[in-house]
């Protein structure tokens, strides 16, 4: 079977759900959240000019509204990819339901050893791939547009 | 009538009946606060309705509980009782006007109010037990009686009554508790939230033993629920079936209302169990794998830094590349192709041999015919048998006339030869063909 990566989107939102996940608000509900806390999650870690930009990589100059509102599609697309690879349920009233699963985002850090051999340790299993974009990959964004 | 529709035309009698009577409810809580205090008032004192001058005292004792006004007592109590008046909460029970001074109670409504704000009643496995014991007990004797009753009077008495009042009011009970449990519910998860917000590590024996004390009530409250559920509904279709039989319709309706709550009850009870199950299992994992194996939160300070881009290199997880699922194509059965052989007739047909037109002919004999017949010249014959015809074809039917009766007959052409005009337009030198002549040129 073909082995693939997560695209830049669905890794930053993986990990904003997995710090969803660690938070105790969030087990006190029994790991519903819905897509505001989500966005209000990226926004708070990430900062909203990160988060344009991760969003809208091809574009220079932009509306703020129409730029957000990519964000929230953009957002809303890797999180149906999510649920399908199954790190997170997608219930009724836009709530998702967290997963164990999404500890899978934490995995370099999780453990007490140095990341950065945490993280070579992981390459070398096959687990996670080295990626040195920060933005989405154009290619990307169009076939995702195509979709 | 539908149910939809009666229950449409219901909502809309109501609506409207309460914006006939303006009916509107205010109240501050310096008033929810009187009115507690009178409903505690009248419990401890045994007292069943109020004298202006108890009133007086009830409402100075919350005001120097709460705020202490400049305004004097009496005024600021006459004022709360008035609008309290105002609100439906107390009404005046003596009925004598002027003749002495007045008496006041609480009403149902702010009763009602007072022990929401009061009391939580909460379902436990002591007040369910009792409270479906004696629904058992109620819908015995109701049973019993739909033996007994012949009458509408006994029927009305002995199984619409008490089916309207005690019944249902337990069954009403057991749902009051209910909502009471799920409010505990919800509490309980503030709960387990705001210990691990407290105290992240310190807190796991505590949020282990509420969720297991919770656990066992939820399915305590579940057994019993089914176990007695079902004696509770088996009496009830017994009443059912009986009012049926009596063509008793009252009894009957308040007989299904009673199974359909019943049902909502149990139904309940199973969604509770099952959610709490959900719950449970997600809080134990949480404690075990997060809280457990991370207790001073380094993790979620490391994943936010991860997250945020400023520490370590951007990675991201390998999956399995899913092929895309092939789709078969729905099977047609064809049909055989037909074996191959020899035609059996042949597929030639012989040519078939026919009368053959020839004009030449035909006219050649039409010719004859005239010139047998007497004609007595070339333009005659020419006349009877090409006049109708039109241009060309006149023309060449006018040569091939002469032709034949050169052939048939013997011409004698006069001298000089006289031109006759055929038809329109066409002229021609005229031949004799007297009979005379003829007659003698044959015989000749």
């Amino acid at each position: 079977m073909r082995k693939k990566h997560l695209s830049t989107g669905a890794m930053l939102v993986g990990q904003a759900l997995a710090l969803l996940y660690l938070d105790p608000a969030t087990a006190g509900l029994g790991g519903m959240v819905d897509k505001g806390q989500l966005l209000a999650q990226l926004d708070g870690v990430v900062g909203t000019d990160a988060l344009i930009r991760t969003f809208n990589p091809k574009r220079r100059r932009y509306d703020e509204r129409v730029a957000q509102e990519t964000v929230r599609k953009k957002v809303a697309m890797e999180l149906r990819r999510l649920a399908g690879l199954g790190f997170v349920e997608l219930a009724a009233d836009e709530k998702i339901r967290l997963r164990p699963a999404l500890l899978r985002f934490a995995e370099p850090v999780r453990g007490l050893s140095d990341p950065a051999e945490a993280l070579a340790k992981l390459v070398a299993s096959g687990e996670i791939e080295l990626t040195e974009k920060t933005r989405l990959d154009p290619d990307e964004m169009r076939a995702e547009d195509d979709e | 009538m539908s149910t939809q529709d009666f229950s449409a035309e219901r909502i809309a009698g109501a609506v409207d009946s309460v914006v006939q009577q303006g009916l509107s409810l205010a109240l501050s809580t310096s008033d929810l606060c009187f009115l507690v205090a009178l409903h505690l008032r009248s419990t401890t004192s045994q007292l069943s309705s109020f004298a202006e001058h108890q009133l007086e005292d009830v409402f100075g004792h919350v005001r120097d509980l709460t705020t202490a006004g400049d305004e004097p007592l009496a005024k600021s109590a006459t004022r709360a009782i008035a609008r309290l008046r105002e609100q439906r909460m107390l009404s005046r029970v003596d009925g004598l006007g002027v003749v002495r001074a007045p008496e006041y109670s609480l009403t149902r409504l702010a009763t009602a109010i007072i022990e929401n704000l009061l009391e939580e009643e909460i379902l436990t496995r002591e007040s369910l037990s009792v409270l479906t014991r004696s629904l058992a007990i109620a819908l015995r004797d109701v049973k019993s009686n739909c033996e007994e009753a012949e009458s509408d009077g006994d029927w009305a008495e002995m199984v619409i009554a008490p089916l309207r009042v005690s019944t249902s009011d337990l069954v009403r009970g057991i749902e009051r508790r209910q909502r009471g449990l799920d409010q505990q519910q919800e509490a309980f998860q503030e709960t387990i939230r705001g210990l691990l917000d407290a105290d992240w590590f310190g807190s796991i024996d505590r949020c282990q033993e509420l969720l297991d004390t919770t656990s066992l009530t939820l399915r305590e409250l579940n057994e019993l629920l089914l176990r007695d559920s079902q004696q509770l509904l088996a009496s009830l279709q017994g009443i059912l079936e009986r009012a049926l039989s009596a063509s008793q319709e009252d009894a009957a309706s308040i007989a299904h209302q009673l199974i359909d709550k019943l049902d909502r009850i149990v139904a309940w009870g199973s969604a509770r169990q099952s959610a709490w199950s959900e719950y449970f299992q997600y809080v134990h994992r949480f404690l075990r794998d997060v809280v457990r194996l991370d207790p001073s939160r380094a993790l979620t300070q490391r994943l936010r830094e991860q997250l945020a881009g400023t520490a370590g290199r951007s990675f991201a997880l390998a999956v399995a590349g899913g092929e895309s699922i092939v789709l078969l194509r729905e099977a047609v059965a064809r049909p055989d192709a037909p074996p191959v052989s020899r035609p059996r007739k042949p597929r030639d047909t012989p040519p078939k041999q026919g009368p053959v037109f020839d004009a030449d002919a035909a006219l050649r004999e039409q010719v004859r015919e005239r010139v047998e017949a007497g004609a007595q010249s070339l333009a005659e014959v020419t006349t009877d048998l090409a006049a109708e015809l039109e241009g060309g074809d006149q023309f060449a039917c006018a040569g091939r006339v002469a032709q034949s009766v050169a052939e048939v007959g013997k011409p004698r052409p006069a001298r000089p030869r006289p031109w006759v005009k055929v038809g329109d337009d066409l002229l021609i030198e005229d031949w004799n063909l007297s009979c005379e002549d003829q007659t003698t040129g044959v015989a000749s």
